[in-house]
């Protein structure tokens, strides 16, 4: 058992006092490991309640520089961080918000030939990346290698959520198959979207990797959280494991991690 | 419901002095704890069923506000039928709040039962009877000074206790008066550790013994 | 016939109407960027023309949806 200091009490308070969470749950997230792929829109605010909730070690992945474009609903970064890596301004704030927390950078793109060996040191995946292809990489190699998941995406006024415990339930996969063809593919940056709807979804990932960690409720698995914020309509799809899913389905025909070509989705050339 | 051994005692005797009728009162609490208890005469003078005099049941609730009490519940007896609600208690049953508390008297040992009665549906409630007697003799194996420690700061640290505790270990928390002394016992009785005692020491603190579940 | 669609009761005139002719009648801008699961189950793309809808079906679409870093 850890020993929480005087002010590690006054700091998780209101973790302590929730029942399902308590004096255990809140050294479970102290002691608990999640890795968040991606320092934008999904994964900056998932970060920032992450580290305020004392998750005692927080891996960062993102190869990108802060632009100004990002600001609008990628809280992590400030104006100040402007050229700055985004892992490291990510870092420099879940840092000051917890000194608790240890942060991990990793300023790199991820790939069919790093990703199985960065995900295995954690607990939990946050995918907050913005291409389909690097979607499905997150999803076969957290497949692959027995890790839990939370995707997400976000369009316009929409976002969508599915957790997914490989081998217990549906994966990314057994509902969308495949990348999109990397023409009918609308990126954030050709779409935009509305900035808080970003916090919306990241932080719902938020709360199911907490959700994970403390083991309380139950995960969102088995079904895709879709809403609508022009309407605030929220809705549950059900979603069960497709026997006849390439990854985890019978037989499957994806057995082993493939780098989709970067270029294919024309993400890196939109800003 | 969290209840004295003395009213406990007291009901019983007042279901066996009516006997062959059935007896009737309220229970009466405060800060989660039936510490009082009003005899009533059954108005109906019957030992299927009762009715309490409208004049009495006004004066013990006026009496409850005197004291700062709460009406927490009805009791009767059932002097020839088990604890359990008839078909006429639960029609009867008025208030989905209060505890039907019932004294059957067929079993040498006169069991007390009591029960939560919404909309028809009776769920029974575990009793929690709370002996001041036996007190000097619960075994404390931890103790945490809570005085000046505000809400809900108070019921961290309690719960930070109880989590260095095994199970069926006894932690003394010594409470602020007010707020404090009524939180969080409850709260501590709602993720199911056992209130064993309450007591006041001074008149701003009270000190509450709490089994670990 | 009645058919349900991402949860709400739709009226369809027509019969054999397949799930492609069902993304047309939804004007769905990008079929492309959408996943349709009938009645639980996941349809090949290729399979759209050919998969007829019948009473009280359920469908799903699900859209692509990418993420935020950029």
């Amino acid at each position: 058992m850890i020993n929480l200091t005087d002010n590690q009490l006054d700091r998780y308070s209101r973790h302590i006092l929730l029942q399902e969470v308590g004096v255990e749950g809140q050294e479970m997230l102290l002691g608990g490991k999640i890795l968040i792929i991606g320092a934008g829109g999904l994964g900056a605010p998932a970060a920032v309640y992450l580290a305020a909730a004392g998750v005692g070690t927080i891996g960062i992945v993102d190869n990108d520089h802060v632009e100004i474009s990002n600001l609008q609903r990628q809280i992590t970064h400030f104006t100040k961080d402007i050229n700055a890596a985004k892992v490291d301004s990510a870092a420099e704030k879940m840092r000051a918000i917890n000194p608790d927390v240890k942060v991990n950078t990793y300023q790199q793109y991820i790939n069919a030939g790093n990703i199985r060996e960065l995900i295995r040191e954690y607990d939990f995946v946050i995918d907050g990346v913005d291409n389909f292809p690097t979607k499905f990489l997150i999803n076969d190699a957290c497949v692959m290698e027995g890790i839990p998941f939370s995707h997400g995406g976000i369009l316009r006024f929409d976002g969508q959520t599915m957790t997914v415990v490989p081998g217990k339930s549906a994966c990314y996969r057994c509902s969308f198959r495949q990348p999109p063809p990397p023409n009918a593919v609308p990126t954030c940056s050709q779409a935009g979207v509305l900035g808080a709807v970003a916090g919306m979804l990241g932080t719902i990932q938020a709360t199911e990797a907490l959700k994970y960690l403390t083991k309380t409720g139950e995960l969102l698995t088995d079904s895709l959280l879709t809403f609508d914020a022009k309407k605030m309509n929220f809705r549950k799809i059900n979603l069960k494991r497709q026997d006849n899913c390439p990854l985890c389905g019978g037989k499957p025909s994806v057995t082993e991690l493939i780098d989709a070509p970067q270029a294919a989705c024309g993400l890196k050339t939109a800003q | 419901m969290n209840i004295t051994k003395d009213v406990i005692n007291a009901i019983i005797d007042h279901a066996k002095r009516e006997i062959p009728y059935e007896a009737c009162g309220c229970l009466a609490e405060k800060d989660g704890i039936v510490s009082h208890y009003y005899e009533l005469t059954n108005i109906d003078k019957a030992a299927d069923h009762f009715s309490m005099d409208p004049k009495e049941q006004f004066a013990a609730i006026r009496d409850m506000r005197g004291k700062g009490l709460k009406l927490a519940g009805i009791y009767h007896s059932h002097p020839e039928t088990p604890a359990r609600p008839s078909e006429e208690d639960i029609r009867l049953a008025y208030d989905p709040e209060v505890s039907y508390v019932i004294v059957s008297l067929i079993e040498p040992d006169c069991s007390v039962k009591s029960f939560k009665i919404r909309n028809g549906v009776v769920t029974m409630e575990e009793i929690n009877i709370i002996d001041h007697k036996k007190e000097p003799q619960i075994k404390i194996d931890a103790v945490k000074n809570c005085q000046g420690i505000s809400c809900p700061m108070n019921l961290v640290y309690t719960k930070v206790e109880l989590a260095k505790l095994r199970s069926g270990q006894v932690l003394e928390v010594i409470l602020d008066d007010g707020a404090p002394a009524i939180n969080v016992p409850l709260s501590a009785s709602k993720e199911g550790h056992k209130i064993l005692a309450k007591n006041q020491l001074t008149k701003e603190s009270w000190s509450v013994l709490l089994e670990k579940a | 016939m009645q058919i349900t669609v991402n949860g709400e009761i739709e009226q369809l005139n027509d019969t054999g109407v397949t799930i492609s002719r069902l993304l047309e009648i939804k004007q769905v801008e990008s079929p492309d960027m959408v996943s349709v699961q009938h009645n639980g189950v996941f349809i090949d793309r290729e399979h759209y023309p050919t998969t007829i809808l019948a009473a009280n079906d359920e469908l799903d679409f699900l859209y692509f949806m990418g993420g935020g870093a950029k």
